[in-house]
């Protein structure tokens, strides 16, 4: 029980850096997820210009893209459950609030990635009879894929990086396994150097991936 | 008639009663586990071992009111400023996290005897100037955000450098690094901290009395009234004094009083 | 369920104090973050190998780690190697070369995008080189930038909500010690999440018209 400076980190430490880095990883996919599913149907009813819903939609996603990640984990883990019989758990309040987060920038760009598809692919389409579902799945969404695909990529590398932010509500991530290893351990110099190194190896595959796609709509655009 | 519309009028009533008593320590019991919120930021109350595993004062005294209602028990892990809103918004059933009980508080929750009898003491590097409160005034300290150590500085010293933490173990790297001169926290803390590093001392000076309790949610007469019953044979059977020793090595420097 | 929102009016001015401080740290690593990321940006497309190896890295890694992370090691780790660290000072800097970073991309950008006639105009006007960087190149790319630089602005003041795990009394920080003190989270942190929203809506709508009124005329 007296022993609480670490100096040496131990086998257990490096199995409690793994196990973050897992749950960082696994909360950043669920995110991923929930942003991709809602952040597909908003900016896919945006693109579509239908009269009063697409304006309403902004009332989403300009708020939540316009305030601070750190208070809208703050507003959903403590707040809600003070007006409501709702009261999450840190788990859910994390990847729930990461993934609508995601969800608001993810629908900027499917709304971006649609409408970049040249007006004139729709409009020959429709002149060859096509409707509008056809077009969309025959012709549109081939090509807005190739816009979507790299800024999507960065968005999640964004949101991988954003996501050490929900260890300020005590959830225990990668962040805060090495919050946790500097009580311990006295050392912060090494211990937030490492956990930088842990992100960074996640992280860069990913962004690297970005650019190579990135690299890859540029020469496709050079052909069509 | 008119006696079958009294007599439904009285029988709706009796049932509304028996619906409407919904007490938590019924839901605790049929459900066969109880959610504990403890503070995990300072030993020996309450902190996690080398394995993670909860552990400490606060922790044994959560494990034995599971095994006496005889049901789970569930850890959440609060702090000073969620401990009150997780329990008011049933999150947890109960709140044993080093909480002073106080006619404040008591406004919104409610709260059992006391378990322990601490106060608050000032954690200082060795050999620092600072004697007391009154010496906070300019200087930066480190302080819980809505204990009751950050209400005594208001009052005592209000032109103190307030750097705001959220569990007491920020402190510590804080005092090592000098960018707060002191930090000011429950007795038990402090005491406790002081004594694992010779770096640190903790000021003799024992600023208010406080009765630790267990928090409950209002509304709650059955499970209040379970856990005080529980409190009170813990120190009337000695085992909240045997408790005491096995994390500070001493005994305890408040006697409590028990009812039953 | 009802609700105390007046909470809110009785500390407005305790709030306001840490928008202060918000305001504060953000115009600081503003000034940091351009310049460091406009020095960033030419080592980025200069000739030698080596500093544009330098800047790959830099960017990399600073895009690649969260700023949680960056922000503790300031704070806490480099006090080991003697360096003493203060809250405010160390979010400014840390946001600083954080968000130089991203706007050495943007301006990097910029400055390939602009047309090399324009250039091969201006030195065959006879200017010098840093004269050619000075009155065409940093101009026409600020063009291209005013705009994503704006947004990475905006990014900033929000970002600044950060500090508060370092102890800065910022806005964040502010509300949160309100919340603890009045056991009103929901209606504080509605009521910030709304305040930063304006904050950034006013900023973005400034932006917007200095941009169409003074940046996006004359050559491009």
């Amino acid at each position: 029980m007296g022993q609480y400076i670490f100096p040496n980190l131990t086998g257990y430490d490096v199995q409690l850096l793994l196990k973050g880095m897992g749950t960082t990883i696994l909360i950043t996919l669920l995110a991923i997820a929930i942003g991709l599913a809602f952040g597909f149907v908003i900016g896919l009813i945006r693109s579509m210009r239908i009269p009063v819903v697409s304006k309403l939609l902004l009332i989403y996603i300009e708020p939540i893209r316009n305030s601070p990640l750190v208070a809208q984990l703050f507003f959903a883990y403590y707040g809600i459950a003070m007006v409501t019989n709702f009261s999450p758990s840190a788990f859910q309040a994390a990847v729930w609030t990461l993934g609508i987060n995601t969800s608001a920038f993810a629908a900027v760009i499917v709304n971006a990635s649609i409408r970049s598809v040249d007006k004139g692919q729709w409009e020959a389409a429709y002149s060859l009879g096509l409707t509008y579902w056809q077009t969309f799945r025959l012709v549109v969404v081939q090509q807005a894929i190739r816009v979507f695909i790299p800024s999507f990529v960065g968005l999640c590398v964004n949101q991988l990086q954003v996501s050490s932010l929900v260890s300020l509500i005590g959830f225990v991530d990668l962040t805060r396994v090495g919050y946790m290893l500097t009580l311990r351990t006295y050392r912060p110099f090494l211990i937030w150097s490492i956990v930088a190194v842990l992100y960074f190896v996640i992280s860069y595959p990913i962004s690297r991936f970005a650019r190579y796609a990135e690299t890859r709509v540029k020469a496709f655009g050079k052909i069509g | 008639m008119k006696k079958i519309l009294l007599s439904l009028l009285i029988l709706s009533v009796l049932l509304a009663g028996v619906t409407l008593g919904t007490d938590r320590l019924d839901k605790i019991l049929k459900d066969g586990k109880i959610v504990v919120g403890i503070a995990l930021g300072g030993p020996p109350i309450g902190f996690r071992n080398e394995k993670n595993e909860p552990m400490g004062y606060d922790v044994d005294i959560a494990k034995l009111l599971a095994e006496a209602l005889g049901v789970k028990l569930e850890i959440v892990e609060v702090t000073g400023a969620t401990r009150i809103p997780m329990l008011m918004s049933g999150k947890i059933d109960l709140v044993i996290a080093n909480m002073t009980a106080n006619l404040e508080r008591a406004k919104s929750i409610d709260f059992t005897m006391p378990y322990l009898r601490t106060g608050i003491k000032i954690l200082v590097r060795t050999g620092s100037d600072i004697k007391g409160i009154e010496d906070f005034n300019g200087r930066k300290v480190a302080i819980g955000r809505g204990t009751t150590g950050e209400a005594l500085v208001k009052k005592m010293a209000p032109n103190t450098d307030f750097v705001y933490i959220e569990e007491f173990t920020n402190a510590i790297l804080l005092l090592r690094q000098n960018k707060v001169e002191a930090a000011i926290e429950d007795g038990t803390l402090v005491d406790y901290m002081a004594g694992q590093y010779a770096e640190f001392e903790s000021l003799p000076t024992l600023y208010t009395s406080d009765p630790i309790a267990i928090g409950v949610q209002k509304g709650n007469p059955d499970l209040l009234r379970w856990t005080d019953m529980f409190v009170s044979q813990l120190i009337s059977n000695g085992i909240q004094k045997e408790l005491y020793e096995k994390w500070w090595g001493v005994e305890p420097t408040a006697q409590l009083n028990y009812v039953w | 369920m009802t609700f105390h929102f007046e909470v809110i009016f009785k500390n407005l001015d305790f709030l306001l104090n840490g928008l202060k401080i918000t305001f504060l740290i953000s115009i600081f690593s503003l000034f940091i973050g351009f310049f460091l990321g406009l020095v960033i940006a030419f080592m980025r497309i200069s000739k030698s190998k080596l500093l544009s190896k330098i800047a790959i890295a830099y960017v990399e890694f600073f895009r690649n780690t969260p700023f949680l992370v960056q922000l503790f090691f300031f704070y806490f780790g480099l006090p080991e190697l003697g360096i003493i660290t203060e809250p405010i000072t160390t979010a400014i800097i840390a946001l600083g070369v954080n968000s130089a970073a991203n706007n050495s991309e943007v301006i990097r950008a910029g400055i390939i995008s602009i047309n090399k006639g324009l250039v091969e105009a201006a030195e065959s006007l006879g200017l010098t080189k840093f004269q050619v960087v000075r009155l065409v190149i940093i101009p026409n790319a600020l063009r291209v930038t005013f705009r994503p630089l704006g947004s990475n602005f905006i990014n900033l003041i929000l970002t600044t909500s950060v500090a508060v795990s370092i102890t800065a009394n910022e806005l964040m920080s502010n509300a949160m010690t309100l919340s603890s003190n009045s056991f009103r989270p929901f209606e504080i942190y509605l009521s910030i999440l709304v305040l930063y929203c304006i904050l950034t809506f006013s900023l973005s709508g400034i932006i917007h018209f200095v941009d169409k009124k003074f940046i996006s005329k004359g050559i491009s």
